[in-house]
């Protein structure tokens, strides 16, 4: 079998006629081992393929053949082969079977460039940069929407307010204001409202501790402040990253006043898919504070984006392997989470179709069944139709636009599986490990496109975190530095 | 005395003038929602409605946007109904072209039963064009206020006109006595 290098690389055509040259280098392929003995007598004692004591005697073997392997520790019998130029080796391909790729387009009916965008005033855009020319989707009150500018530079405003008046569109400027306010001291941030501060680079290092305080007293499932490093900002003005810069803050900004800056619509009418809009959904972050301990935050955000609430707590750990020591502990967690789903239900009077926990960090069999015991029984009044576990972190490349499926596998009360997928602009793919209670092995691709598209505090194309995971995530930061 | 009451004469007369009776009818369409007046439909100003029929018609292959070829839709649906007839079915069969849930073979590609259709407002818009099920009215008035879509949903349940960004009314729609 011949294996080729993809050479092309596709220009992506960004608004404003800018364009991105998409890296597009197929380095990895899935491979499935099917016959171990076959293999070389060297490993004539890996019976089972599926074991990971077999994946970790076959990953040495292959390396010393020259091809470097990575195994999947949930399926050990499916390897990631780098790919060098030239065929593989006979007696490799009489042992292992491709697992082929597919186009995400194929898998799920759509990919992340059919979805739509709708801002306020009727108004689809292609793309979230739109937000800079639309009004926001929604908004608690339609009045004018005033946010204090606080710069320590002059310049830093000069900057912004050209930026502002450059690319934003006349009828956004009529609907936020930027107030500017000169920086007499950093406790100037610790005020009520929506706060943008523009920053000396060297104040944002010298006065960190300050600066997480006043950013952690300011959060209620989000901050309200916004930190802009002044020297970056300068950097940006002239360059052709000026558009995508101001987008990505008013977003950000519009998000933090309580706006939805756009709805995604989903270019679907697969009925499985369409259980996303109305789905809760939990971003799980967990940060180390000291020997043996972590804090896990939970930051609850609805299916159109915004955040509902959010619950912490502190757990002992084991090891380097994050795992909760006492399962008690982990319950009283959920019970938090519990009373925050039940507050939402309450206030929204609406029961989601889906819950979806997600986290970075790979979910085990026992978290599935303590979660699923919580948030998936039919009788409890929480109920939900179905509950979906999901984390994702960086894999190996397998080409853009492609998803693979490592391997699914039947578990009480659902299926447990992994999908490695690289969207159009991403540099390597993304590992997707999930546990689900429906019978739909795609549900978690939809739902991770999906989800990615609604963090409206980054808008970059190639961004791979999902957006409660990365709120709770930071929110942990910024509480673990005023400490 | 005489003038002012000449002037409920002809007030009364023009209650009855065939303008009057099809601002009526096309009201009652977008009240009732889900008749079509094809029995009483001769008492109307057919061409009237033809006309605005054919410039919503011509709207419709010049907007791009969904969401107002959705607020296009349900207008022409609302004056279909009130011509009946050849118009109505002409309507009707051209409806899941054009709302994009015809797949190739020709078969329709959602289920009206499916509930789950409405948790995407804009695929509840169009289904319930489609389906006219009086379930998806409840999801429809649900929708949160200040939104798009809850602009387009008063349209289709015949409480609000084309919105501006999407062309307005035009003359030959206002249809008024």
């Amino acid at each position: 079998m011949q294996l080729r290098r993809a050479s092309s690389s596709p220009e992506v055509r960004y608004p404003g006629g800018f364009k991105s040259t998409v890296r597009n280098d197929i380095t990895y392929r899935l491979y499935k081992l099917v016959r171990a003995p076959a293999l070389d007598s060297e490993i004539a004692t890996c019976y089972e393929v599926k074991a990971v004591e077999c994946a970790k005697e076959v990953k040495r073997l292959l390396y010393r053949k020259g091809i470097k392997a990575r195994f999947f520790v949930e399926y050990p019998d499916v390897y990631a082969i780098k790919l060098n130029d030239g065929n593989l080796p006979e007696w490799f391909l009489r042992s292992f079977s491709e697992i082929k790729p597919r186009s995400v387009r194929e898998v799920l009916g759509f990919d992340e460039g059919d979805l739509r965008y709708r801002f306020g005033g009727m108004v689809q855009g292609k793309w979230p940069y739109d937000v800079r020319r639309h009004k926001p989707y929604w908004c608690p009150a339609l009045r004018r929407l005033s946010i204090e500018v606080y710069y320590e530079r002059p310049e830093y405003w000069e900057a912004l307010e050209r930026l502002f008046n450059r690319h934003v569109d006349g009828v956004l400027q009529e609907f936020v204001e930027l107030v500017p306010r000169s920086l007499k001291g950093i406790w100037d941030l610790d005020r009520g409202g929506v706060k943008l501060a523009l920053l000396d680079g060297e104040t944002l290092e010298r006065n960190v501790r300050e600066i997480a305080e006043i950013k952690s007293r300011s959060y209620n499932g989000l901050s309200t402040l916004q930190l802009v490093n002044g020297d970056t900002l300068l950097g940006v003005v002239g360059g052709r990253e000026e558009v995508y810069y101001i987008a990505n803050l008013l977003s950000g900004l519009l998000f933090r006043s309580g706006c939805i800056p756009y709805y995604v619509e989903l270019p679907t009418t697969h009925a499985e898919y369409l259980k996303l809009p109305r789905a809760l959904y939990v971003g799980v972050g967990l940060k180390k504070i000291s020997e043996g301990y972590v804090r896990g935050l939970a930051v609850l955000m609805t299916g159109l984006g915004n955040v509902v609430g959010y619950v912490d707590k502190d757990f002992h750990i084991k090891g380097t392997s994050m795992e909760f020591l006492e399962e008690g502990e982990l319950e009283e967690f959920i019970d938090s989470i519990k009373e925050a789903l039940e507050r939402y239900r309450n206030n929204a009077h609406t029961v989601p179709d889906l819950i979806v926990v997600a986290r970075s960090r790979k979910f085990h069999d026992a978290e599935w069944e303590t979660l699923r015991r919580n948030f998936a029984r039919r009788w409890l009044r929480l109920s939900s139709s179905g509950l979906l576990l999901m984390s994702s972190y960086k894999h190996v490349r397998i080409g853009t636009s492609r998803a693979v499926e490592v391997g699914r596998t039947t578990v009480d009360g659902g299926l447990h599986g992994v999908w490695l997928v690289q969207l159009s602009n991403f540099r390597s793919a993304v590992k997707v490990s999930y546990f689900y209670t429906g019978n739909d092995v795609t549900l978690p691709l939809a739902a991770y496109i999906y989800l990615r598209s609604l963090d409206f505090t980054s808008l970059t194309q190639n961004r791979t975190s999902l957006p409660p995971v990365k709120y709770a995530r930071n929110y942990l930061k910024w509480m673990y530095l005023s400490q | 005395m005489e003038k002012a009451i000449d002037a409920i004469v002809q007030r009364l007369l023009g209650l009855l003038s065939r303008r009057c009776v099809t601002a009526l009818g096309l009201w009652w369409t977008r009240y009732r929602r889900r008749s079509v007046l094809n029995k009483r439909s001769h008492f109307l100003d057919r061409e009237l409605l033809e006309s605005c029929f054919r410039e919503l018609k011509t709207r419709l292959s010049q907007v791009e946007d969904e969401l107002c070829r959705v607020a296009l839709l349900g207008w022409m649906d609302f004056v279909a109904r009130a011509h009946g007839g050849e118009l109505y079915r002409q309507f009707r069969e051209l409806l899941p072209g054009v709302l994009g849930l015809r797949r190739l073979n020709g078969s329709i590609l959602i289920n009206c039963r499916e509930k789950l259709i409405c948790n995407e407002p804009l695929l509840c818009l169009k289904a319930y064009l489609f389906c006219k099920k009086r379930w998806m009215e409840k999801k429809l008035r649900s929708l949160a206020a200040g939104t798009p879509y809850a602009e387009v949903a008063r349209v289709l349940l015949g409480e609000g006109d084309i919105p501006e960004e999407c062309g307005g009314r035009s003359e030959n729609c206002a249809i008024k006595c």
